[in-house]
């Protein structure tokens, strides 16, 4: 259980982390999503203990980490940068991580086979790939077999192997009845693992809701509509209760049409006289979702129309010139 | 490798399983030694004192027959009384330059590569883990003092005695020189561990202490000639008021005395490693 109260975190004039609340429960595998530079690694060194909040706080199993007796066995964490030093091997990293705690050489080796390094245990990590990297992580999280984990973007630099392997791991520990927390930046990665979904950007908390939610919100189904009366299909189509968005000025006589779905918008096409030339189905995927949401939050972005598209899209009746 | 539900099956942690400062020390123990670069550091550090304190040997025992380098060594206050105990111990200043960069190296080497993080996730109260590294440098930097002084020892015990130079464990002032030389390298290793911990940067760490250790004291060498205040500051730096522990013979004019030097050195050891005891603290990792 992972609980942060009005979290912040700012530098100098630059606020990482603005004020978030959240909780993460045990049992279900909580997804962390957000832009690159949205707060979510600040969020996590914050858990940690390894930044200090500029407000409010958070606790790990009801306590702030830095609190517990054994951090390892509450907490496994896998974060971002690669936090190993290269001229050590990866056996020896463990071994003098595990040592802090008494944890024995056996578990050190258990982890080690766990997380199929076994070949390379006695090889120094400057010479590991990503992948290899991003798996001593997850050993080292999983030395103390902490009942809450936190995996800062754990499959990135993964093979396809690595990615399912990964997404069973979190999905067993969770099953275990373990508090499972982790980033990614993208969205098809979370939900095909978590349960729970929290999406930040620019630090505040965007969403907070299980996948499912997310998924449904998400879904709203427009239809794109292409007709040579735009202005008339339009306004037939607002009188029989749709949102119509004209998505791109440079498609003509387009429409995007929501709460109506595609045969509805036939009938109102023929009962107003006006000719279709296109009657398309778009329903959106969870990316679109996830893009929608962040689109402001984002915070270096290049000035593509895509950005307007979302920010006309996020109020149902939008309605751009 | 997908067995993931072994994790239960397995050797979960026993229920003692906590942090205690002795586990931090062993912890920092294995991470030193689990580096080659303090085992190239160390094996280093004793091979030259010993070729060292044979060089030296040597040039005093041919100073003792030729009366121009009699006069030359007159010059310099530390040659001034040759005997065993000045050959021996001449190694000394070139093993603080390496047990200062080891030392600088277990922090800074954490901060560089990102370890820091997952040590302090280890440990998060982070003050068990800088006087764990502080026991574990100044352990090891115990053992390579001993050591290398048993070697330098060893390798000019025949050319000493041939010259009439021999270390004379009677003596109080060549013990004082030989412990001397431990407890000096000791504290230059502390100091340079808190510059470390203070500067995080590997680069800007060990350029301070080399600065610190060789530059600094030359600097105020050549000024101490035309300034009495610079003599002043000279007598003060951390090495040359440190090395006075080591020096034998009468102390010369504008230096401090053995016990007052080596005050002033650990002085510094101990206001440092308290700013960077502050600094670990509180600084973000």
């Amino acid at each position: 259980m992972i609980e942060a109260q009005g979290l912040s975190k700012s530098y100098g004039n630059t606020t990482a982390v603005d004020r978030v609340t959240f909780t993460v429960r045990p049992g279900v595998v909580t997804g962390f999503l957000g832009p690159n530079g949205a707060g979510k690694s600040t969020t996590m060194r914050m858990i940690m203990g390894l930044d200090r909040p500029s407000a409010g706080s958070v606790t790990v199993n009801g306590h702030a980490y830095a609190r517990h007796r054994s951090p390892l066995t509450e907490v496994g964490a896998l974060l971002e940068a690669r936090a190993v030093h290269p001229g050590r091997t990866a056996r020896a990293h463990l071994r003098a991580l595990a040592a802090t705690h008494g944890i024995p050489d056996r578990r050190v080796d258990e982890v080690i086979d766990l997380t199929g390094l076994a070949t390379v245990a006695r090889k120094r990590v400057g010479g590991f790939s990503l992948g290899m990297g991003q798996r001593l992580g997850i050993a080292s999280a999983l030395l103390g077999d902490p009942r809450t984990l936190i995996l800062d973007e754990p499959v990135n630099g993964l093979d396809p192997e690595g990615v399912l392997w990964v997404r069973h791991l979190a999905r067993s520990l969770a099953a275990e009845g373990r508090t499972v927390f982790l980033s990614s930046h993208l969205m098809s990665e979370m939900a095909l693992t978590a349960d729970h979904v929290i999406v930040i950007g620019r630090g505040r908390i965007l969403a907070d809701a299980p996948v499912s939610d997310v998924v449904e919100a998400a879904s709203r189904r427009a239809v794109t509509v292409r007709t040579p009366g735009p202005s008339a299909l339009r306004t037939a189509l607002e009188r029989a209760g749709a949102a119509v968005v004209i998505p791109d000025v440079a498609h003509e006589g387009a429409l995007e049409v929501t709460g109506l779905d595609a045969a509805a918008i036939g009938e109102v096409a023929l009962t107003a006289g006006v000719a279709l030339h296109e009657l398309t189905p778009v329903a959106s995927t969870l990316e679109d979702a996830y893009l929608e949401l962040t689109a402001d939050a984002v915070e270096y972005r290049t000035d593509d129309p895509a950005g307007d598209l979302a920010a006309a899209g996020s109020t149902s009746t939008g309605d751009q010139p | 490798m997908s067995a993931a539900t072994t994790l239960v099956a397995g050797h979960a942690p026993a229920r003692d399983t906590h942090v205690t400062f002795a586990r931090v020390l062993r912890s920092e123990w294995l991470k030193l030694w689990s580096l080659r670069s303090t085992w190239w550091g160390v094996a280093l550090t004793v091979l030259l004192m010993a070729g060292l304190a044979v060089v030296m040997a040597a040039t005093l025992g041919s100073a003792t027959t030729s009366p121009d380098m009699q006069e030359t060594m007159s010059a310099d206050p530390r040659l001034a009384v040759p005997s065993g105990a000045v050959a021996v111990t001449f190694g000394y200043g070139f093993a603080q330059l390496t047990v200062a960069v080891l030392a600088v190296l277990t922090i800074t080497g954490e901060h560089s590569t990102g370890m820091i993080r997952a040590t302090f996730a280890a440990v998060p109260r982070r003050l068990p883990v800088l006087w764990a590294k502080l026991a574990v440098v100044a352990a090891t930097t115990t053992l390579l003092a001993v050591v290398g002084l048993a070697a330098a020892w060893l390798a000019t015990a025949s050319s000493l005695s041939a010259d009439g130079l021999s270390l004379d464990f009677s003596d109080g002032e060549h013990l004082r020189a030989l412990a001397g030389t431990v407890v000096y390298l000791v504290t230059v290793a502390a100091l340079a561990l808190g510059i470390g911990a203070l500067l995080r940067s590997t680069a800007a760490g060990i350029a301070t202490t080399l600065g610190m250790l060789m530059v600094v004291p030359l600097l105020f060498q050549g000024l101490a000639g035309s300034a009495a205040w610079a003599q002043d500051v000279y007598a003060y730096l951390p090495t040359v008021a440190g090395e006075r522990l080591i020096a034998t013979g009468p102390t010369p004019d504008g230096l401090l005395a053995p016990g007052a030097g080596f005050a002033v050195l650990a002085g510094y050891a101990v206001v440092v490693l308290a700013a960077a005891a502050l600094a670990v603290r509180r600084r973000d990792a």
